[in-house]
């Protein structure tokens, strides 16, 4: 028997035994404190180690006008000195108790992190609790902490021209509503940012019925709801409601046929990428974020996936070629496809190819093998996920952001397992909209012109 | 398969022991031998397999010549050709990739417990009989060629570059891991067949194994597959070297709002006795991230960078110690002066006892961040092997670190040459030593 054989009937044998009804998940457990603070436990006692994070329901989407990257300047800030803890001194405790900690700010969210020996749970809580109320924004330091931000934003902005290339795709792909802002802000923007502005954002944001405690590893409810309690608990809630958001489904790009150039003589390799700008998903019908899921890792997922297989395989036109839907956001994600041209191929021949694909899964449903192997590869996503506590409390806090709960994050099993060839097409159908897309060039050549074609 | 998946999610998470590292058992099979950390709550197995040579074997005028072969492990074996090999891991929901570093090329393999036979059988017709098809060789040249044009749009990347050529000129190491263009073109199947069985044999394989899979599953495994490799290497070796003695720095022009900075020197290999009394000052001078000196004064206190470190890389064959900085184009030479006149100090200036022993808790406690994952316990397992230490490491370490005393750390900052340092630079700004 040839292997090839061999394979194909082991897979029959999967496929029989995958009938049979799907169970709940792993033993995410949840509580909340009186003054609004929610918590998520995932037990995980392999190591005596565990992840704690604080979750902040506010992110650059809740940004006043004018004052972009305050979220994540504010972030920065709160390493810089509270009442009992001076600046600086956040993270050397830490790391002088054996851990490490950061942060990092998106649209709707801000968070922050230690990873630390358990029995330095409780310590970790008051310091983060002491930092949510109890902070101290000095003028002198929030200068010095602008130019390091200003840095930043060189580094990962100002410096790579395709990150400025994402930045102006964004700006006109979701026109109109918070997120045409990058997170990290406009320069302009944050060389005003001042201290008054960073303690009114203090203010209004950070208070624990805005935020959600999230703690993987070696602990159970029981133990990380007491501690919460003696270290959040008596955390004065702000019962500010989160902020509205600007509803943007029938937003067209201006000019969608245009594609936005960075022409930059430091790049050397070509690329192509397109978004296309998802429903909101507060208003939008989830399950069509699912088939969305699946959509991309049929047009993705490595050589087998069809953008590689033909683009790369069979036409010869790009190096590498794939997909990804970011559906996750509050307000309206992302369906990214991107491809790398090979030397020989010009932009427009790449996007013709890539769209003759596009209008294949709106034409014709996938076959019965494709939906399998995208589901399978998603579902064991979630099994290698659990090997990792920190891949875990960051899958569940982000959920927690966008208003689901741990059980929503596991019934996700579910409904990718659920989503037929038939929604695939449709996603495909309502979905890749050319009036809701950007598409963008990034070129060495800084003759190309502005309108890429 | 489905609630068999789900399952995996059910069971409470209660494998490995309550300290740093895990028990590593040691699984010999005739010439060879595995490290094994057996864990059975979660239903994964990860395994790393590795082999000495490296980008460094590479002959100077085929030089990308294991990152070919690196790219190539996983693109079709036997009857599969690339295209049903890698539908054959889709289907398996298994991972199999490989990697080239300068001294060895890696594998690793991720897989299911439920999908295990087949996943080990692909694992075996990978390793036992690779294609090399014309086909998936002229793909994956392109796909080199694309990563070596866009390390050339990356300031960091051309700074880097331009140091490790600077820093060992003629010797293997100096080159890119990607080769060039020209080396690239040079390369055909029969080179890279070549390659594979020169460095993919018994004697110079390490091997680590994590997870769902007891000794006598691994004895099946080694004998199926790795005893099935050629018994002996006969890759050249490669030469021991040293860095070239600064002061050096070179310049490249173009563009963007900040100078990128790269530095280097000599550090101290292994076998050096201050080997962790350098660790622990590298540490509080540059590698431990918020709580660094450099990071203290270069970001927090002046606000000249965003990143800044530095530490020292271990070569199989050299010890570089090396740092980075990247500031706007006005405070560049600002920032590298900063950094310069830390590394004075650290040489000048005893440590006070509580400096020393906040470095210590932070690099012991911070072990056993290492080891919360299978994934991660696999990386440590194959990193203690490739540097030739020995099993007890993971029960060492810590006490070798507790040891380190003020005076050491003193002396292993008294070889750092602030003034004789090899120095590239990237952008606006001309950087000096002046």
């Amino acid at each position: 028997m040839s292997v090839k054989n061999k394979i194909a009937i082991l897979f029959v044998v999967f496929a029989l035994a995958a009938c049979g009804r799907a169970s709940d998940g792993p033993r995410i457990e949840t509580s909340r404190l009186d003054n609004g603070l929610d918590i998520i436990v995932i037990p995980d006692f392999r190591a005596d180690v565990v992840t704690h994070m604080l979750w902040y329901r506010v992110g650059s989407a809740d940004e006043p006008k004018g004052k972009s990257g305050i979220a994540h300047f504010f972030e920065h800030l709160m390493f810089r000195g509270t009442e009992n803890i001076p600046s600086g001194e956040f993270s050397k405790t830490v790391a002088r108790l054996g851990g490490q900690d950061n942060a990092f700010t998106s649209y709707d969210y801000t968070a922050y992190f230690q990873r630390i020996a358990k029995d330095k749970l409780g310590q970790m809580m008051q310091m983060e609790a002491e930092r949510m109320q109890k902070l101290i924004i000095q003028p002198d330091i929030v200068a010095v902490e602008r130019d390091v931000i200003l840095e930043e934003r060189s580094m990962r902005v100002d410096g790579r021209p395709s990150s400025l290339l994402a930045e102006q795709m964004r700006k006109r792909l979701h026109r109109g509503t918070a997120y045409e802002v990058p997170v990290i802000g406009w320069r302009k923007e944050i060389e005003q940012l001042n201290a008054e502005d960073a303690r009114r954002f203090y203010r209004r944001y950070y208070a624990p019925d805005n935020a959600v405690l999230v703690v993987a590893g070696a602990v159970t409810l029981n133990e990380v709801t007491a501690l919460a309690q003696r270290h959040y608990g008596p955390l004065k809630p702000s019962g500010t409601p989160r902020n509205k958001r600007v509803a943007a489904q029938d937003l067209v790009v201006a000019e969608y046929q245009r594609a936005e150039v960075m022409a930059d003589a430091r790049v050397r390799q070509n690329s192509w990428r397109r978004y296309y700008r998802l429903p909101q998903y507060q208003r939008a019908d989830k399950r069509q974020f699912a088939a969305a899921d699946v959509l991309a890792e049929i047009l993705s997922g490595g050589l087998t996936g069809r953008l590689y297989q033909s683009l790369v395989v069979e036409k010869k036109l790009a190096v590498s070629a794939g997909a990804y839907s970011d559906s996750s956001r509050l307000d309206n994600g992302e369906f990214v496809i991107y491809a790398t041209p090979t030397a020989e191929t010009e932009f427009d021949v790449l996007a013709r190819a890539i769209e003759a694909e596009i209008d294949n899964l709106k034409n014709h449903k996938v076959s019965a093998a494709e939906l399998r192997r995208a589901k399978r590869q998603l579902v064991s996503d979630l099994v290698y996920a659990r090997d990792s506590q920190q891949s875990m409390a960051n899958i569940f806090g982000r959920a927690a952001m966008l208003g689901l709960s741990p059980d929503d994050v596991l019934g996700w099993v579910d409904e990718i397992e659920n989503v037929s060839a038939q929604e695939v097409r449709q996603a495909a159908q309502n979905l890749l909209l050319a009036e809701r897309s950007i598409t963008g060039h990034l070129t060495g050549n800084v003759n190309a012109r502005k309108d890429g074609s | 398969m489905r609630h068999k998946i789900i399952a995996a999610w059910f069971v409470l998470l209660s494998g490995f022991s309550a300290h740093a590292a895990p028990p590593v058992q040691t699984v010999p099979l005739r010439d060879m031998e595995a490290w094994l950390v057996s864990d059975y709550s979660l239903p994964l197995i990860t395994i790393k397999m590795a082999w000495r040579g490296g980008t460094a074997s590479d002959p100077a005028d085929k030089a990308g010549l294991s990152m070919m072969l690196a790219r190539l492990m996983n693109e079709g074996a036997g009857e599969l050709s690339a295209q049903a090999f890698q539908k054959a891991m889709a289907d398996n929901a298994m991972s199999l990739s490989f990697s080239a570093g300068r001294d060895d090329v890696t594998g690793t393999l991720r897989c299911l417990s439920q999908y295990r036979d087949m996943c080990f059988r692909l694992l075996r017709l990978a390793l036992t009989a690779p294609r090399f098809d014309a086909e998936a060789l002229a793909r994956m040249k392109q796909e080199q060629m694309a990563a070596i044009l866009q390390a050339q749009q990356s300031p960091r990347s051309i700074a880097n570059e331009t140091l490790m050529a600077m820093a060992f000129q003629d010797h293997p190491y100096g080159r890119t891991r990607n080769g060039t263009a020209d080396s690239l073109n040079a390369i055909n199947a029969a080179d890279i067949r070549a390659h594979y069985q020169a460095m993919m044999a018994r004697d110079n394989l390490h091997l680590a194994v994590v997870g769902d899979i007891g000794r006598a599953e691994l004895r099946r495994l080694m004998r199926d597959i790795f005893l099935q490799l050629p018994r002996r290497t006969t890759l050249p070796k490669t030469e021991k070297t040293a860095i070239r003695q600064g002061p050096l720095s070179r310049h490249i022009e173009p563009t963007g709002p900040q100078t990128s900075i790269v530095f280097a020197q000599n550090g101290l290999g292994h076998d050096h006795p201050l080997f962790f009394a350098d660790f622990v000052m590298n540490s509080i001078l540059g590698g431990s991230g918020f709580s660094s000196r450099l990071t203290e004064q270069v970001r927090e206190r002046r606000g000249l960078a965003y990143s800044v470190y530095s530490g020292t890389s271990n070569f199989e064959h050299a010890a570089m110690w090396n740092g980075a900085v990247a500031s706007d184009n006005k405070t560049a030479q600002q920032a590298m002066d900063v950094i310069r006149a830390e590394m004075r100090r650290m040489a000048t200036e005893p440590l006070s006892a509580e400096r020393l022993q906040a470095a210590k808790t932070y690099l012991t406690g911070n072990y056993a961040l290492r080891f919360d994952s299978g994934a991660k316990i696999a990386s440590q397992l194959i990193g203690v092997q490739l540097n030739g230490w020995p099993i007890d490491y993971f029960k060492t370490r810590n006490g070798q670190i507790n040891q380190v005393t003020i005076a050491d750390v003193q002396r292993a900052a008294q070889l750092l040459t602030p003034d004789r340092l090899l120095l590239v630079s990237v952008g606006g700004t001309k950087i000096t030593l002046d």
